[in-house]
C-alpha cells in the first residue's frame, strides 16, 4: 500500500518528526496530514518549488490543497501561529515570539523518527540554506533565523519564507566566486539536493537587508536559554584582531623561561693560538627571578668560535674555564668572561643549547620554507647553520662607517636609496662606487683587523671586495674583471693597502683611501646638524617598532653591533678598554631605526645598546650625540646579509623571548616600513634603560657585549 | 609487509636517488632482526654518520644479532635531501611530506635533535629504544639496549627526599612524575615552583602523585641546593649514570622535562610541563592523551600530524557546554579504540583523532585562518592539517552530543565531505577582503 512520509519540523526544536500517511503522495492533502496532528494553533509551511525562487517554503492554508511531495516525502514546518506578533514581518511569513514559544508545552510530542539519512533530500535541503547563509561572510541577514529558532522548546518562529530561500540561493550562487575553498561546501551541503546550483545560478545577485542583522543582535541578548541556543549556529562576535601575516605569528609566550635547555652540554676547548680572539657577543637575559644567564648572541666570521663550529647563536654559555656561572649575576659572569678573555692561553667554554619551546609547523612557518618537524631545538640550531649567523661586522666602529650611515639616515638624496636602487655599474663613476662600497650597509665587511699584532681599522680584506663589486655592480663579465676594477681601484687611491702595496691581492687588508675619508668628514658635519630629530608619536614609538624587533631581537644572529652606530670603536682585538658590559638599555623608539627589515632593527639595537668606552667614556653615560645607526637603505642589503637577518629572526626566539612576550605578538609583518618616520631619535632618550623597560612592559633585561 | 606498513612505503632510496623495492635490501617480511631508523639532515650529522658505519660494520662481523638500517631524512628540498642520504650505506626512505615525517617520528618517539637513531624489534615493528644514538656514543654493550623497567632499574634505589626517610620507588604506589632539571638551568628554575604548586595541587585533590626529581646539575653542591626548592624525592646525585639512564629510556634531551607515569609505569605523558603551564592547577591530571585539549598555542602543535575534531565555540564560558556536546562522542571514539587494541603503547593508533575545544583567541583564529572557517560558532570541524582539509559539520545541524557523534561516526566511515584548503595566498586575500568591506 502506498504512504506519504510527512517530515515536519515543529518551531526550533531539533529533531523533525516524521508521520506516514497511509495516502499515495500525490493524493495526500492538508486537511490529512492536520487530522493526524491536530494542532491548531500552527501555521503550515512546506518545501515547495517556486518556478521563480526555486525551492521556497510555502504557506498553505486550504486543507484541500496537495501537499508538495518529493521523492515520495512532504517536508513541513509547523510554526505556532501566536507567534506572529513580536516581530511581524512585511512579508508576515516571519515571527518571532518569545512568549509563545515558551509557553509551548514541549513534551507533547515525541520525536518519532530521526530523519537523517542520506535520502531524505528535503531535511538536506534546509540544512544547505543554512550552508548558504554560513558561507556567505556578510550575510548578517541570514543570521537572524539561526538565532531566532534557537529558542528552546515550544513554538517554533518562523523564518524559512520565500523571501529568506530567495536570498539563500542567491548566496548560494555567489559562493562559486569565493575564493575560500567553500566551493567544497557548497557541493556538500547540497548533497542530496540535486538542484540547488541550478536554481541559484538563474538568480541574480542582490543586496542584504542590513536592518536584520539589529534584529540579530536584540534577539540574541534575550536568549535566556543559553545553553541551547549555544548549539546553534550564531556569528561570533568580531574579535578585534591583530592582523598580521598568519603564518609568521611570533609566539606572544615564548620567553627564556620557556624554552628548552639541552641536557647535553658541550665542554669547547679553544687553543686561542691560531687566533687570539673568541669572536662571539654575549647577550645576557634577566627576568624577575634573577638574571638568566648569558647566552652567544652571535658568532663572528674568523674568531677562535666560528672556527670550531659548535658553539652556535643561542647557546648558553655555563662556564669558562674552570669559573662556573651558576650561581652568578650576569655582570659578574661578563666580568669573569672579559677576564678570562683577555689573559693568553687557550680558553675552554662550557655550553648548553637553548632550544624554543614550541614548533609551531604548519601554523605558523610560511608553507614555502621547508618544515623541520623534529625538534625545535634541531630546527633552531639547524637553521643556524644554514645560514650561517655571523655578524655582518664585527664591532669597531670608524668614524669613516659611522658618519656615513649617519649620513644615509640623514639626507634624502642618493645616499638614501639602496645600492641596488642606485644601478651601479662599471660606467659609474668610481668614487660613487667606493661611496657606495664604504656605507655601512654595503655589505662589504669592514672592520678592525689585526694584522701581526697591528690592528688596522675598518680593514676589508680584498677577497671581499672583489666579491662585493661583483656582486653589486652590472658590467662585469666575470670575477676576474671586477678583480681588475678592484685593483683599479687600489691604484687610484679608492682603498689603499696596509702598507701601500699597489698590486692588488685577494688576501691583503686594505682601508678606503684618503678620498673617501675627506668626504666622509664632511658628511660627518651635516649629519650632526640634523640626526636629532623629533620623538616619533608615543604610540608608535611603544607599539609597532618593537613588534618588528620583539620576536628576534635577543640573539639574532646580526645581534651585531651595529658599525654604523657610531659608538666608539670596539676593539675587537681586545685590548684594556674597561669593559664594554651593562648596556642593557634600549629604547624601543631606536630599534624602529631599522624599520625596513626586523633583522636591522636587531643590528641597531644592539648598535645603540653598545656604547664602547673607548673614547674613554663611562657606560653609563648618555652616548655620543651623532649616533642613530638609522639606514633605510638596509633593508636592501646584499642577499648575504638578509638571508642572515631571516636566519636570526628564527633562531632568534630563544633570548629574545623576554622581549618577545612583551611585545613579540604586534608581529614582526607589522614592522616594515612603519618604523621609517622614526629615524631621529635623541639618543638620551633611546638610551634610557627606564624606558626601555617600561616600554617592554616586562621586566627584562638584554645587554650585549662582544669579546 | 610490516615496513610498508610503518613506513607507508614499500620503496627504498639507495643512494639518494635510486629506488629498490624494500624486499631487496632488507630481510623478509617474517625476518626476526632489529631495524634501526636513523633520523638525519644535512648538517651536523657526520660525525654520528661515521660512529653509526662503525657500529654497523661490528655488527655486522657478529653476526649474532641481524641489525639493519634505513635512514630518514628530514630534509625537504631535493638537494639537501639528497646530501643528506647520498654517502650513506644504507637505503632511505623517500623525501616525503613533512607530516609523514612527524608521524614516523612520533611513532618511533623521536624528539631529539638529528641525528637520531631508534631501534625497531621485526617484524612486529615495536620500538625498542628511540635513544638509539645516545646509547651507542655512551654505552654501546648489550645492543640492541632494551632499556630496563624503571622498577628495575630504581630497585633498591633510596630516593632522598626532604622530609623523615628516604623511600623506595617500589613504595610509590601512585602516580609518578619524573622530573629532569638542573639548577644551572634558567628555564627550570622558572618552572620548578610552578611544578610545585600544580604538585599540590594535585595532592589536594587526592590524586596519589609523587615527583622524583632527576638531576642533571654538574656538582652535588648544586643539586643539593637546587633539591631544597623541591617538596619531592630525588635519585641520589652519585647514582649518574642511573640518571643518564632514565633520560635516556624516556628519551629526555631537554631540560625542564616531565614525564607522568601511571601506576604500572606506564607513560601518561612526557609533555608534563607543557601540561603544567596549560593547566597550573591540575585540573586534567594525570594529562592523559586523551582528553579533550583547549586550544592554545601550546596544544595546537598536536594538529600536525593527527587529525582533530575541533568545536569552536565563541567564549570561556561555552566550555561546559562545547565538553557536554563533545565529550560523549569522544568517549564513544577512545572506548572503541580500547576495544580492538591491545595495551601496548607502541601500538598507537594511527591517525588517532584528537579532540579540541577552542574558545575565540588568536589561537584559534589562526586555525580558523588556516583552515578557511567562517567566523561562525558554535562550529565543529574536522581538520586534517597534513591532509589539508577539513570537513564542518552540516551547517544547520546543531551541535550537540548527538550531533557530534555522528559527525565523528561520519568521519570514520569516510563520509564526510571535504573541503581542500586552499593555499595561504587564497586565505590572506580573503581575509584582506573581509578587512576591506569592514572598514567601508
Amino acid at each position: 500500500m502506498e504512504e506519504t512520509k510527512i517530515i515536519y519540523h515543529i518551531d526550533d526544536e531539533e529533531t523533525p518528526y516524521l508521520v506516514k500517511l497511509p495516502i499515495p503522495p500525490e493524493r495526500v492533502t492538508l486537511a490529512d496530514f492536520k487530522n493526524i496532528l491536530n494542532r491548531p494553533n500552527f501555521k503550515f509551511f512546506f518545501k515547495s518549488m517556486d518556478d521563480d525562487f526555486g525551492v521556497v517554503k510555502e504557506e498553505i492554508v486550504d486543507d484541500d490543497s496537495h501537499l508538495p511531495c518529493f521523492n515520495g516525502r512532504v517536508v513541513s514546518w509547523l510554526v505556532s501561529a501566536e507567534g506572529s506578533s513580536v516581530s511581524d514581518r512585511s512579508d508576515g511569513a516571519s515571527q518571532c515570539t518569545d512568549s509563545a514559544a515558551n509557553s509551548e508545552p514541549k513534551q507533547e510530542r515525541q520525536p518519532i523518527g530521526i530523519v537523517v539519512d542520506t535520502q531524505t533530500s528535503n531535511f538536506r535541503m534546509a540544512h544547505m540554506t543554512h550552508a548558504a547563509t554560513r558561507t556567505m561572510e556578510d550575510s548578517t541577514c541570514t543570521e537572524t533565523e539561526s538565532i531566532i529558532s534557537s529558542r528552546p522548546g515550544g513554538a517554533r518562529p518562523v523564518r524559512h519564507h520565500v523571501e529568506k530561500y530567495d536570498k539563500y540561493i542567491r548566496y548560494n550562487g555567489l559562493q562559486g566566486a569565493r575564493p575560500n575553498g567553500q566551493t567544497g561546501r557548497q557541493q556538500r551541503s547540497g548533497h542530496g539536493y540535486e538542484s540547488s546550483s541550478m536554481i541559484s545560478s538563474e538568480l541574480e545577485t542582490t543586496s542584504c537587508l542590513d536592518s536584520e542583522d539589529d534584529a540579530t543582535s536584540h534577539i540574541t541578548t534575550t536568549t535566556e536559554h543559553s545553553s541551547v541556543s549555544r548549539a546553534h549556529l550564531r556569528r561570533r562576535q568580531r574579535r578585534r584582531r591583530h592582523r598580521m601575516p598568519p603564518m609568521s605569528r611570533t609566539s606572544s609566550f615564548s620567553s627564556i623561561t620557556d624554552s628548552t635547555m639541552s641536557l647535553n652540554i658541550i665542554t669547547v676547548s679553544l687553543s686561542m693560538d691560531a687566533v687570539n680572539f673568541l669572536g662571539i657577543s654575549i647577550v645576557g637575559q634577566s627576568n624577575k627571578g634573577g638574571d638568566g644567564g648569558i647566552y652567544v648572541g652571535s658568532i663572528m666570521k674568523g674568531g677562535a668560535v666560528a672556527l670550531d663550529g659548535r658553539i652556535e647563536p643561542g647557546d648558553m654559555i655555563l662556564q669558562v674555564n674552570d669559573i662556573n656561572f651558576e650561581n652568578m649575576s650576569n655582570d659578574e659572569a661578563v666580568r669573569v668572561l672579559r677576564e678570562v678573555v683577555q689573559k693568553p692561553g687557550p680558553i675552554k667554554l662550557v655550553v648548553a643549547k637553548c632550544w624554543e619551546p614550541n614548533p609551531k609547523g604548519y601554523f605558523t612557518i610560511p608553507r614555502t620554507e621547508p618544515v623541520r618537524p623534529i625538534d625545535p631545538g634541531a630546527w633552531v640550531a639547524h637553521t643556524a647553520a644554514i645560514r650561517g649567523d655571523f655578524p655582518l661586522r664585527p664591532p669597531s666602529v670608524s668614524t669613516l662607517t659611522s658618519t656615513s650611515s649617519s649620513i644615509t639616515s640623514s639626507m634624502p638624496d642618493c645616499e638614501q636609496r639602496t645600492i641596488e636602487e642606485m644601478h651601479l655599474t662599471v660606467r659609474t663613476e668610481m668614487p660613487v662606487i667606493v661611496r657606495a662600497m664604504a656605507r655601512p650597509d654595503s655589505g662589504l665587511e669592514v672592520r678592525d683587523r689585526l694584522w701581526l699584532k697591528i690592528t688596522i681599522p675598518n680593514a676589508f680584506i680584498g677577497a671581499d671586495v672583489v666579491d662585493w663589486l661583483n656582486t653589486h655592480i652590472d658590467g662585469f663579465s666575470d670575477r676576474r674583471d671586477a678583480r681588475k676594477y678592484a685593483s683599479q681601484m687600489l691604484k687610484a687611491g679608492y682603498i689603499r693597502h696596509t702598507v701601500n702595496k699597489i698590486t692588488f691581492s685577494e688576501q691583503c687588508y686594505y682601508v678606503f683611501g684618503d678620498l673617501c675619508s675627506s668626504m666622509s668628514t664632511l658628511k660627518l658635519h651635516e649629519d650632526e646638524s640634523v640626526s636629532v630629530g623629533p620623538l616619533p608619536p608615543p604610540s608608535a614609538t611603544s607599539t609597532v617598532p618593537w613588534g618588528g624587533v620583539g620576536g628576534h631581537m635577543p640573539y639574532a644572529g646580526t645581534f651585531l653591533p651595529h658599525p654604523a652606530s657610531g659608538y666608539a670603536p670596539m676593539p675587537f682585538n681586545y685590548t684594556n678598554e674597561p669593559s664594554v658590559y651593562g648596556f642593557e638599555e634600549e629604547h624601543p623608539a631606536k630599534s624602529t631605526s631599522g624599520g625596513s627589515s626586523g633583522s636591522d632593527g636587531a643590528a641597531s639595537l644592539v648598535g645603540s645598546a653598545i656604547r664602547a668606552p673607548a673614547s674613554g667614556m663611562p657606560p653609563n653615560l648618555p652616548p655620543l650625540p651623532s649616533s642613530s645607526p638609522h639606514q633605510q637603505g638596509a633593508a636592501s642589503e646584499s642577499g648575504s646579509r638578509r638571508s642572515r637577518s631571516s636566519g636570526s629572526e628564527q633562531s632568534g626566539s630563544t633570548a629574545a623571548a623576554g622581549a618577545a612576550s612583551g611585545a613579540g605578538s604586534a608581529g614582526s609583518g607589522g614592522c616594515s616600513g612603519s618604523g621609517r618616520q622614526l629615524q631621529h631619535v635623541p639618543e638620551e632618550v633611546s638610551g634610557s634603560r627606564q624606558s626601555f623597560r617600561m616600554a617592554m612592559g616586562n621586566p627584562c633585561e638584554f645587554f650585549v657585549d662582544v669579546m | 609487509m610490516a615496513l610498508k606498513r610503518l613506513f607507508g612505503t614499500a620503496e627504498l632510496l639507495l643512494g639518494g636517488e635510486k629506488s629498490v623495492p624494500a624486499g631487496d635490501v632488507l630481510p623478509p617480511e617474517a625476518a626476526e632482526f632489529v631495524l634501526g631508523v636513523y633520523v638525519v639532515c644535512a648538517q651536523q650529522c657526520e660525525d654520528f654518520n661515521l660512529a653509526l658505519k662503525e657500529f654497523f660494520a661490528a655488527r655486522k662481523e657478529e653476526k649474532s644479532s641481524r641489525f639493519e638500517v634505513v635512514v630518514l631524512s628530514l630534509e625537504e628540498d631535493e638537494q639537501p635531501f639528497v646530501d643528506s642520504v647520498r654517502d650513506l650505506p644504507w637505503p632511505a626512505l623517500p623525501r616525503t611530506a613533512s607530516h609523514n615525517k612527524m608521524r614516523l617520528l612520533r611513532r618511533f618517539r623521536i624528539k631529539g635533535t638529528a641525528p637520531a637513531l631508534a631501534l625497531l624489534e621485526m617484524p612486529s615493528g615495536r620500538l625498542i629504544t628511540s635513544a638509539g644514538r645516545d646509547r651507542l656514543l655512551q654505552q654501546p654493550e648489550n645492543f640492541p639496549w632494551q632499556s630496563r623497567s624503571l622498577k628495575e632499574a630504581l630497585k633498591d634505589v633510596e630516593l632522598s627526599s626532604g622530609e623523615d626517610k628516604p623511600r623506595r620507588y617500589q613504595d610509590l604506589k601512585g602516580y609518578k612524575g619524573l622530573y629532569f632539571s638542573a639548577n644551572w638551568c634558567p628555564p627550570c628554575k622558572a618552572f620548578t615552583p610552578q611544578l610545585v604548586e600544580t604538585y599540590h595541587k594535585v595532592r589536594e585533590k587526592g590524586h596519589q602523585f609523587d615527583v622524583i626529581f632527576v638531576s642533571s646539575d654538574r656538582s652535588d653542591s648544586s643539586f643539593e641546593l637546587y633539591k631544597c626548592s623541591m617538596p619531592w624525592m630525588a635519585v641520589p646525585f652519585e647514582l649518574s649514570d642511573l640518571r643518564k639512564e632514565l633520560a635516556s629510556t624516556f628519551d629526555v634531551h631537554g631540560i625542564p622535562s616531565l614525564v607522568v607515569l601511571d601506576p604500572d609505569d606506564r607513560v601518561v605523558t612526557d609533555e608534563g610541563r607543557q601540561e603544567v603551564c596549560d593547566d597550573p592547577l591540575g585540573k586534567d591530571f594525570p594529562w592523559p592523551d586523551r582528553r579533550i585539549y583547549t586550544l592554545t598555542e601550546r596544544t595546537l602543535v598536536r594538529m600536525h600530524d593527527r587529525p582533530a575534531v575541533i568545536f569552536f565555540v565563541e567564549s570561556e564560558e561555552e566550555l561546559p557546554f562545547a565538553e557536554s556536546a563533545l565529550l560523549p562522542a569522544a568517549q564513544k571514539y577512545w572506548h572503541s579504540l580500547r576495544g580492538n587494541k591491545s595495551d601496548s603503547p607502541d601500538e598507537e593508533v594511527e591517525n588517532e583523532l584528537q579532540f579540541f575545544i577552542g574558545c575565540d583567541s588568536d589561537t584559534t583564529d589562526t586555525v580558523r585562518e588556516f583552515a578557511g572557517l567562517e567566523d561562525w560558532v558554535p562550529l565543529l570541524v574536522v581538520l586534517e592539517v597534513f591532509n589539508q582539509r577539513a570537513a564542518t559539520l552540516s551547517e544547520g545541524l546543531e551541535v550537540t552530543a548527538d550531533s557530534t557523534a555522528h559527525f565523528v561516526s561520519q568521519y570514520l566511515s569516510g563520509e564526510l565531505q571535504w573541503t581542500e584548503l586552499t593555499s595561504q595566498q587564497d586565505n590572506l586575500l580573503v581575509i584582506e577582503q573581509s578587512a576591506e568591506g569592514a572598514s567601508k
